[in-house]
């Protein structure tokens, strides 16, 4: 109970940081957001409106004022308006969320239905031609853009084949290449993450004992080794859920997916604030809160093991 | 019961036990005694060959228990002989328990194979009876490994045997890691598993004082091979090797009584 | 023999990558000159690897190219090096109240995504390669010093380094004596690796117009621009492609051998201790 205490300490902490950092960054940032909202109403801008509409964002208090408010109302997930569409920069959010979570799912399905057969059978039959071949198919995937694998995809599945749509959302079917490419990149970092882990597991010297008291190959392997082995998987969740923040993003873009990713590069190219600083401090929550819930996952599957199991 | 017959266990280089042969009769007490080095460890792992160091093999002789050689046994019949009769004590307990599952899963998924036919509740209370004869409380059952101290985990390990009631229990200096009163305590176990289950015990031992008071037969080894067997009173009072010789006089109580024999 | 086989190609391979990143700058032909009557036009004496949509000559482009994804990503990590050692070896060898304000900070950090910290700052200064660069940095050189801490605070607290304190050796000579050599091929492994992470990274954000702007010919942004032709010019995508992942490929698997190689160096020479300890 203690621990949690502490590290959801550190976790908010960390969260008012982050948030404090990003909000100084963009509002000390060259650029003036009344004159992005004016130009996306696409009229000839005045002094007089210009003058308006910072008065009503209330960029002529102190930058201390600015700052106590704009706290206030983000912790009321108050998070500002578009200065594009107008809309809660929230609601904006929220409303493309579940367009990434989906495909962030069907990305971890493919990648642990790639990543869970190769990686275990490359640890257990070590040094084979299974090993070698899984070791230069996961320094290979690693190794090419998944943007470039999208692009693939989509030539050979949507130009050629014409079986799956290319780009756009809606179906399930929408689904399925987003989600692929997504996979495919992160397969190769899991193959080597559970090859490794399971060679370590299989190490555990416990298991021959264990073995000799009668226990199944089947169910030595399965329960007893895929525990040992799940531990270093699970500890890195939280640089798997970061390295899905970018992926997400870069797959959007290249499949026109209308998410969280690509509503957050819009609004980067249009300059949108309020959605850009919600989206950020969003995932740098979701990236934290994984980390937490992974330490207390880790003391529930590995009791006083804390996080010595950690890898980097 | 269990025969070795000229077993000899080699690395790629050399022999580390050679042509020993040594037989566990029903419901004996058979220590192995010697100094560190001489093959103790080895002699007792090949009874499975399967925990013996991956550089090591049986380059020959037997292992007979009941009748069947364990060494040339296809594996799945070897490991349903070894896990339904034989049960292993070794120096390190904690390195015989799987670290990431409570003591309770893990004695769950022992019984289910030693004992299908049982019930949840069953089960439950066999364990609890399991822990009551080592004197440990029932609640190490929800404990992890890590959890235990070395002389708690010893017990459990011998609570194992109590469960799955083996026709000869192989222990590996099991109190060598303990202190003075756990391991008087771990010794008494072993006598309630020998005289109640009947159980057969194999134990390397490093105290002849046990070996004295606890064991039916003895077997001393040097150097890879038995020098010299027999009941512990008259090997150990009357040693005829060197070895077994020097072994004694380390021992006080055993010193005063070979010089009595000299002087007689 | 195989061994010394597969470094001498490893080295050559990071030579020939040395030579394009310097034939890059002293390249003569433009790659910014645009001649629509020759677009998309295939390899020719003219044009070694042909035009892209615009007539610009692709080979050029190519090695403009070069000098963005490869040299923009050994930038990065360089720096990343040269914040993140000296940092960690300071925290590994003070201890205290350094080191605990260190690892407090950089906990929350550890985790954090390179690519989320691009977003923002191009969000606010605008997108372009150094932003990416300032990220990277930003975030990795926390991960050197945190590995950097690690070793030496093993190293320090080892009987060589006791022993060097008490024949009197100064911290810069510890440092230099047992540190560093500690040190050197961790930082050399991590960093190969990363080089071939990084530049997937600029050619990401600069393929979704978040890294280097057109006409800048970064890889990424190379196949952005000639997405559309994938069907008529392959070649236009398959060039910047099979470069970007061929030069991570070599980093990556250079990192990969060498890992192995170090490994099992340090496991022969623990063993050899061991050995010495036991005889």
């Amino acid at each position: 109970m203690k621990i949690i205490g502490r590290q959801a300490v550190s976790f908010l902490l960390f969260l008012w940081i982050f948030s404090t950092i990003s909000f100084l960054l963009i509002n000390l940032a060259p650029g003036d957001p009344a004159s992005t909202i004016l130009r996306a109403e696409d009229v000839a801008v005045t002094q007089q409106q210009l003058n308006e509409v910072r008065q009503e964002l209330g960029m002529n208090d102190s930058i201390f004022e600015q700052y106590t408010a704009w706290l206030g109302s983000f912790l009321l997930f108050d998070w500002g308006t578009s200065y594009v569409t107008q809309e809660p920069a929230f609601m904006m959010i929220m409303r493309a969320l579940p367009a990434t979570i989906y495909i962030s799912a069907g990305a971890f399905l493919t990648a642990a239905v790639i990543a869970v057969p190769i990686g275990s059978a490359a640890a257990l039959h070590r040094g084979s031609w299974i090993d070698k071949s899984a070791r230069l198919l996961a320094v290979t995937g690693a190794s090419v853009p998944s943007f470039l694998i999208g692009l693939v995809l989509i030539q050979l599945f949507a130009v050629q084949l014409g079986w799956l749509p290319a780009i756009g959302a809606g179906t399930w079917w929408h689904l399925l290449l987003p989600s692929l490419t997504l996979g495919i990149g992160m397969a190769s970092f899991y193959i080597r993450l559970i090859r490794s882990s399971f060679l370590e597991a299989l190490e555990e010297p416990s298991l021959r004992a264990v073995s000799a008291r009668g226990i199944s190959e089947q169910k030595l392997r399965w329960k007893y080794t895929f525990r040992a082995a799940l531990v270093p998987v699970i500890s890195v969740l939280g640089v798997s859920i970061s390295s899905l923040i970018g992926g997400t993003v870069v797959i959007e873009v290249v499949f026109g997916y209308p998410g969280a990713g690509s509503l957050i590069v819009d609004s980067i190219t249009r300059r949108d604030i309020p959605v850009i600083q919600g989206y950020t401090v969003l995932m740098a929550a979701a990236v934290s809160l994984i980390q937490l819930s992974n330490d207390l996952l880790l003391r529930w599957i590995a009791p006083n093991r804390g996080t010595e199991g950690r890898v980097f | 019961m269990l025969q070795m017959d000229k077993l000899t266990v080699a690395s790629a280089s050399n022999q580390l036990v050679k042509q020993v042969s040594l037989s566990v009769n029903k419901g004996e007490w058979h220590a192995v005694a010697g100094p560190s080095g001489a093959g103790k460890s080895l002699t007792a792992l090949s009874v499975y060959p399967d925990l013996l160091p991956s550089a090591l093999s049986i380059s020959s002789g037997a292992v007979l228990f009941q009748g069947e050689d364990l060494v040339r046994s296809p594996e799945k019949l070897r490991r349903h002989i070894v896990s339904r009769h034989i049960a292993y004590v070794f120096q390190d307990a904690r390195s015989s328990f799987f670290p990431l599952l409570s003591i309770y899963k893990q004695w769950e998924d022992i019984l289910k194979v030693q004992r299908p036919g049982l019930k949840k509740k069953e089960r439950r209370e066999k364990m609890e009876e399991a822990l009551d004869v080592v004197l440990l409380p029932a609640s190490v059952l929800k404990q992890y490994p890590s959890e235990l101290s070395g002389g708690q985990v010893q017990r459990v390990a011998l609570a194992v045997a109590w469960l799955t009631s083996p026709d000869l229990i192989i222990a590996d200096e099991p109190t060598s890691a303990l202190d003075v009163l756990t391991s008087a305590h771990i010794m008494e176990l072993f006598q309630t598993l020998q005289k109640e289950k009947g159980c057969a015990i194999l134990m390397i031992s490093h105290d002849l004082r046990e070996v004295l008071r606890f064991a039916d037969m003895v077997s001393i080894m040097a150097d890879g091979q038995i020098v010299e067997a027999g009941r512990p009173d008259s090997v150990l009072t009357a040693p005829k090797h060197e070895v077994t010789r020097r072994l004694c006089r380390s021992v006080p109580v055993l010193r005063s009584s070979i010089r009595r024999e000299g002087a007689q | 023999m195989k061994r010394t086989l597969s470094s001498r190609l490893y080295l050559l391979l990071f030579l020939f990558v040395f030579f394009i990143l310097v034939l890059s700058w002293f390249w003569p032909v433009s790659s910014s000159a645009v001649s629509v009557p020759e677009r998309l036009q295939g390899p020719s004496a003219a044009y070694w690897l042909g035009t892209d949509q615009l007539g610009r000559d692709v080979l050029a482009r190519m090695l403009e190219g070069a000098s963005y994804t490869i040299g923009f990503s050994l930038l990065a990590i360089v720096l990343s090096v040269l914040l993140g050692v000296p940092a960690g070896i300071l925290a590994g060898m003070k201890g205290g109240w350094i080191d605990r304000l260190f690892t407090r900070i950089g906990d929350s950090f550890l985790a954090f995504p390179d690519f989320l910290l691009a977003l923002l700052l191009s969000a606010v200064l605008g997108p372009g390669l150094f932003n990416v660069v300032i990220a990277v940095v930003l975030v990795k050189w926390i991960q050197y010093s945190y590995l950097v801490r690690g070793i030496t605070r093993e190293v320090t607290q080892g009987q060589a380094v006791l022993l060097s304190i008490i024949n009197g050796s100064s911290t810069a000579a510890i440092i230099k004596a047992h540190v560093f050599p500690a040190i050197r091929s961790h930082v050399l492994v991590m960093s190969t690796t990363d080089v071939g992470k990084v530049m997937l990274l600029i050619a990401s954000l600069s393929y979704i117009g978040l890294g280097a702007q057109p006409p800048s010919a970064e890889w990424g942004a190379m196949l952005n621009e000639s997405r559309a032709y994938f069907t008529d010019s392959p070649r236009l995508l398959l060039i910047p492609g099979a470069a970007i992942a061929g030069t991570a490929l070599l980093f990556h698997s250079a990192g990969d051998k060498w890992r192995d190689s170090f490994l099992k160096e340090e496991t022969e020479a623990k063993e050899e201790k061991q050995r010495a300890a036991n005889g």
